[in-house]
């Protein structure tokens, strides 16, 4: 499949140029790396697409929508993370509203470093209370969905490249004001394979350079029932950090291949984010 | 315990002095921003003057305040803390004074390092921490044995014990 001589070529590129430092300031996925203990990281994402929002109707309209997703992030100590956001959204509504809050929980609980390399083992725990109507088979906690997820990340840095792994199982939950109908499948797995690769600078000199990185990551999620949903996204994107200590991500979501219905097939995102050390004493 | 002390030091070869900047190279970093947050946990450290980074080395040239105490565990931590794993751990020691003992050990305030061997005609000398966490874990195997051959001697008047101190080995470079 033409997807899959692009990652694979990509990963033979970025494997052709491996020395130097490595990158894993994931876009979609998380790093089994941890923030700095006592560190405080701020976000403000905006998904956005041009799609059909599902109208009471039964006349889908298409639109632009928008999820903006502030997000703080807490290093609560070197081996535990803590995430909480909130979806403020007009995916299934005309009016942006307060659509949802997520709370991530990581716990590093292998490392095993060497200079400018590392592998390490995560499990997470992700928690989404989700108030919006439910109309799609697709189950994601980014928003769309209420549930837990459970599972493990592992990511290898070599230098320049970074790769990582996670596999999670979701629980589907009831939202507010809206039962969890059969269609949406109370279990299903939420799977990534991420590759980034830092592309400038060539060498270090001082904090102010500007980094710039280059992410491949690819999504799967299968449900566990006989209502069968398949998704899988592939997400290009491009990260620039400032000053090394605020972030910039720029991505795309694109479909390689589904069996559900879904608001859009492509997606964009924009990321800021900016990292207080030593926030808290 | 002071008679202990004094006893120890009229037999000793300790070296008093003062150790004014170390180098340490962390591992496992990834980029810039890492770096910056492992500077910023080592710089909440008030033993520590000021910090000079080779970004491309990921280490730090680290200066001491001369008035407060080192605590080396304590550069360990942060640099843990920031999620990362000391690489190598230098430190530069100006001598002062010099009393016989056996073994040679190097003290400023509350901290004893054992070390391979002291030139007492430099002024200056650099140690390097071969203590677990101080080296990759690839070296701590190969230093293991160099730290088992510098054990201490068990016959009473162990430094560690009177002086309250952790002590740590060093290897002269």
């Amino acid at each position: 499949m033409c997807w899959r001589n692009s990652l694979f070529t990509f990963l033979l590129i970025i494997g052709v140029f491996n020395n130097g430092f490595s990158q894993e300031l994931f876009v979609v996925s998380e790093p089994a790396s941890n923030l700095p203990a006592k560190a405080l990281s701020m976000r403000v994402s905006n998904k956005f697409m041009s799609g059909k929002r599902h109208h009471i109707s039964g006349k889908n309209e298409e639109n632009w929508m928008h999820r903006i997703i502030p997000e703080i992030g807490i290093g609560l100590n070197k081996k535990l993370n803590l995430r909480c956001s909130a979806f403020i959204a007009n995916y299934y509504q005309s009016n942006f509203k307060l659509e949802g809050i997520n709370c991530y929980l990581k716990y590093r609980f292998f490392s095993s470093d060497d200079l400018h390399r590392h592998f390490r083992m995560a499990a997470f725990s992700r928690v989404s209370i989700i108030d919006h109507d439910l109309y799609f088979r697709e189950i994601n906690l980014e928003g769309d969905n209420a549930g837990f997820n459970n599972g493990i990340v592992a990511t290898q840095l070599l230098h320049k490249l970074a790769i990582s792994a996670t596999f999670g199982h979701v629980y589907s939950l009831d939202h507010i004001g809206a039962r969890r109908p059969d269609f949406v499948a109370a279990h299903s797995l939420n799977y990534t394979i991420s590759t980034g690769y830092l592309l400038l600078p060539f060498h270090y000199k001082n904090y102010h350079q500007p980094n710039l990185n280059v992410y491949l990551e690819l999504n799967g999620r299968n449900s566990l029932s006989e209502y069968n949903s398949n998704v899988y996204d592939l997400y290009p994107a491009l990260q620039l950090i400032l000053k090394s200590y605020m972030r910039i991500d720029l991505g795309y979501r694109y479909q390689i291949k589904s069996n559900v219905a879904r608001n859009a097939y492509s997606a964009f995102l924009l990321r800021f984010e900016y990292n207080i050390f030593n926030a808290l004493k | 315990m002071y008679k202990f002390l004094v006893m120890l030091l009229l037999c000793s070869k300790i070296t008093y002095g003062q150790f004014t900047k170390a180098k340490l190279i962390a591992s496992g970093l990834t980029c810039s921003m890492c770096n910056l947050a492992t500077q910023k946990q080592l710089q909440s450290l008030n033993f520590i003057d000021s910090i000079v980074p080779d970004l491309e080395l990921n280490a730090f040239h680290i200066y001491f305040n001369q008035k407060q105490e080192i605590e080396f565990d304590l550069l360990k931590k942060k640099v843990e803390d920031a999620g990362f794993f000391v690489a190598e751990l230098k430190v530069t020691y100006k001598k002062n004074s010099t009393i016989n003992y056996r073994k040679p050990f190097l003290i400023s305030s509350t901290s004893l390092l054992h070390t391979d061997k002291f030139d007492e005609q430099k002024e200056f000398q650099e140690f390097k921490f071969i203590d677990e966490g101080f080296v990759t874990a690839k070296e701590n195997k190969k230093y293991r044995k160099t730290r088992s051959e510098m054990q201490l001697p068990r016959d009473g008047n162990e430094i560690p014990i009177i002086l309250n101190q952790k002590i740590y080995y060093v290897l002269a470079q």
